[in-house]
């Protein structure tokens, strides 16, 4: 080893050089699985200048990742650089992406991070390129992500026409991106695509149903805050579909689910309530997780779900407009519920291991006439087994936003679950005085308890404490006697917000003293 | 020419292209997809299995590393990738580490691939091509019209 050492440290000549030069002699392969190794495009850029060698093997690389933000761009305009510097700097990046686009004589995977600034575009060269590598090259994943800025204005990049057609593309990922005419889908051919994840982008009515003649093999579908132009979207016909994720869908009010035969995934994100929306899904044997969120769902989904779905291990619903609900699933484990208004709901599922509720807040969907002195929201739940309530395998149980005074019909139930490993409960009271504008409601506080170890026998309670200003703490005694009422903890842990009032500490004093 | 020890385990031996023989247990030689074809071809059964490309200081490495790999199961993966880090950093000289990624290459054992390849790859990370070349004594073969065309091209990525 030593005498090698040596050699490449006292070699002069040119011979001597060559001689020392493996790396440039590694068989092809190596070149490329070291190439994939490198952490960023900059360093594959970097290495392919070093020789000829190095440069052959990079532009038959067949992977493009380039990322603006990776390479510090987004953050140029915090270090403080004039506004000319940063506008040159952000040219040279395009003139980069579309130099080393251009040298590639290989391509198969195709990944963009890219801003559109106001100050200059993404030339219609980029897109040219990225078309060509996919009728050229037949680029099998392209991951396309134009990132928006706060403040910006809200720009999209248009992507032409006959981007639409690709062989071989089996992967599609597009954020912030429009198509020319996006309600316009004759020239739609994706004949080997099986992913398609769309976030920001614009979709013509028609768009899945273009879909299901362009895309026979399409198996994965997600869009994200997608803009629809129609209010209803039909999955309809889709053979292969075995996942489907709308998050967030914008307009849509109206959805349809038929035959979809391979179906194992369904679902439906909303972060915020606003209004329902309907939801229609045909009966399936192979559905296992159907997740709907503030989305109701027609009632005749909600009977008569173990015939309808035999497979069902997850299942949210939105008991939006019900007063009684009777769930019956032999191998459901997971089950959330969400209600405003009272319900019953009949469980029976032997295997489930995991219970949640939660109630949005009224806020929004109450008219502000209405006076209502006590807003609790109650659920009355039966859980239904093969064995007795006792025996029922449940881990997980979580309540959200109860009112307070259900505590106390809480105790008494949740005592029948003994092997509850975890119990989460949030509880929210809304108070509203007679004749007040709902607006006016105050907040009187919430105390989320986080992990509670089984019941009865807990041992140590967790609560935290989160409000800004305390109003009225008259609430917080009956809270805490009903907490202390469930279960007897040998320790309490209190964590609070800085600059709480911390007078559920005091009461808290005050109630171990008693 | 076939061996069997006391245990039982079959062992096989290995010629290096400088001459070296090397006895190893068959489970161990046969983590090379190489050397197991020639095992399932029948090669082994008479004299030793030459590998001309080879050298016996290399051929020690890689079959120090296919016996530590060999007697350890999944449950010691940490202490694996521990042993892997120092089996790499004692040939911390890209001649060694070439030397054993062409070996591995020739030998067909991914995971001694793998390992070298990301030892390689991180030495390069955050290097300047100038910085490359010193380092693996590599000869810039770009005529200065094409050099002068390179860089102005990949500017941005070198500022």
């Amino acid at each position: 080893m030593d005498s090698i050492m040596e050699r490449s440290s006292s070699g002069t000549s040119e011979e001597e050089d060559m001689c020392d030069d493996r790396l440039s002699r590694l068989p092809e392969n190596i070149n490329c699985s070291i190439l994939s190794l490198l952490p960023a495009e900059t360093d594959r850029v970097c290495l392919s200048v070093v020789s000829k060698t190095w440069h052959k093997s990079w532009t038959s690389f067949p992977i493009f990742q380039f990322s603006e933000s990776l390479m510090g761009l987004l953050d140029v305009q915090n270090q403080g650089m004039e506004e000319e510097d940063i506008k040159y700097m952000r040219q040279e990046f395009i003139n980069f992406v579309e130099y080393s686009l251009r040298k590639k004589t290989c391509l198969s995977v195709l990944e963009l991070s890219v801003s559109l600034y106001p100050d200059t575009t993404i030339g219609p060269a980029t897109v040219g390129w990225i078309r060509k590598a996919l009728n050229e090259h037949g680029v099998e994943e392209l991951n396309l992500h134009i990132i928006k800025k706060h403040g910006w204005p809200n720009r999209r990049l248009v992507l032409p026409r006959n981007f639409l057609s690709a062989e071989k593309l089996t992967i599609l990922k597009l954020a912030g991106c429009s198509f020319v005419r996006p309600s316009h889908n004759s020239s739609l051919s994706w004949p080997s695509l099986k992913v398609l994840h769309l976030s920001d982008v614009t979709l013509g009515g028609q768009f899945l149903d273009g879909l299901v003649k362009s895309c026979p093999l399409i198996e994965d579908v997600a869009l994200t805050l997608c803009h629809f132009k129609y209010e209803e979207l039909s999955v309809f016909g889709f053979t292969r579909l075995v996942q489907v994720v709308l998050c967030r869908p914008i307009k849509l009010e109206r959805i349809e689910v038929e035959n979809v035969p391979n179906l194992l995934m369904f679902t439906i994100n909303e972060r915020s309530f606003d209004g329902w929306k309907h939801v229609f899904i045909a009966a399936n044997t192979n559905l296992e997780v159907l997740k709907l969120s503030s989305w109701s769902v027609c009632p005749e989904v909600c009977t008569d779900i173990s015939s309808k779905f035999p497979a069902l291990k997850v299942l949210h619903l939105n008991l939006c407009s019900l007063d009684r609900i009777q769930i019956s699933s032999p191998q459901l484990e997971e089950l959330a519920l969400w209600s405003s208004t009272n319900v019953v709901a009949i469980v029976d599922a032997p295997k489930l291991k995991s219970f949640k509720h939660w109630s949005p807040l009224l806020a929004t969907a109450a008219p502000p006439h209405v006076t209502v002195t006590y807003v609790t929201r109650v659920l009355n739940v039966t859980v239904q087994g093969r064995q007795s309530l006792h025996g029922l395998q449940l881990e997980d149980f979580q309540v959200y936003e109860l009112g307070v005074f259900d505590l106390f019909k809480t105790r008494e139930y949740l005592a029948n679950f003994k092997l509850i490993k975890q119990l989460g409960m949030s509880i929210h009271d809304k108070i509203v005085c007679e004749g007040e504008p709902w607006k006016n409601s105050l907040e009187l506080g919430s105390c989320d308890i986080v992990p509670i170890p089984a019941m009865p026998s807990i041992k140590c309670l967790e609560l935290e404490y989160t409000l800004a200003t305390v109003k009225d703490d008259a609430n917080y005694e009956g809270a805490l006697d009903g907490l202390l009422w469930i279960c007897h903890p040998e320790s309490v842990l209190v964590s609070f917000l800085p600059g709480n009032v911390p007078c559920f500490a005091i009461l808290l004093i005050t109630a171990f003293c008693k | 020419m076939s061996i069997t020890t006391e245990n039982n385990e079959k062992m096989i031996t290995l010629m290096s292209s400088d001459g070296e023989e090397f006895v190893v247990e068959e489970a161990v030689a046969a983590q090379s997809q190489t050397i197991k074809h020639l095992i399932e071809d029948g090669c082994s059964t008479e004299g030793s299995i030459p590998l001309p490309n080879v050298t016996g200081r290399v051929l020690s490495e890689v079959i120090q590393y296919c016996k530590k790999h060999s007697s350890s199961d999944d449950k010691e993966e940490k202490e694996l990738e521990a042993w892997d880090a120092e089996f790499v950093k004692a040939a911390d000289d890209h001649v060694a580490l070439t030397d054993l990624m062409m070996a591995a290459n020739f030998l067909d054992i991914k995971g001694l691939l793998d390992l070298v390849a990301q030892t390689l790859a991180n030495m390069i990370t955050g290097k300047s091509p100038e910085e490359v070349r010193r380092m693996w004594n590599i000869k810039n073969d770009f005529t200065p019209e094409e050099a002068e065309k390179v860089r102005k091209e990949n500017q941005w990525a070198f500022e």
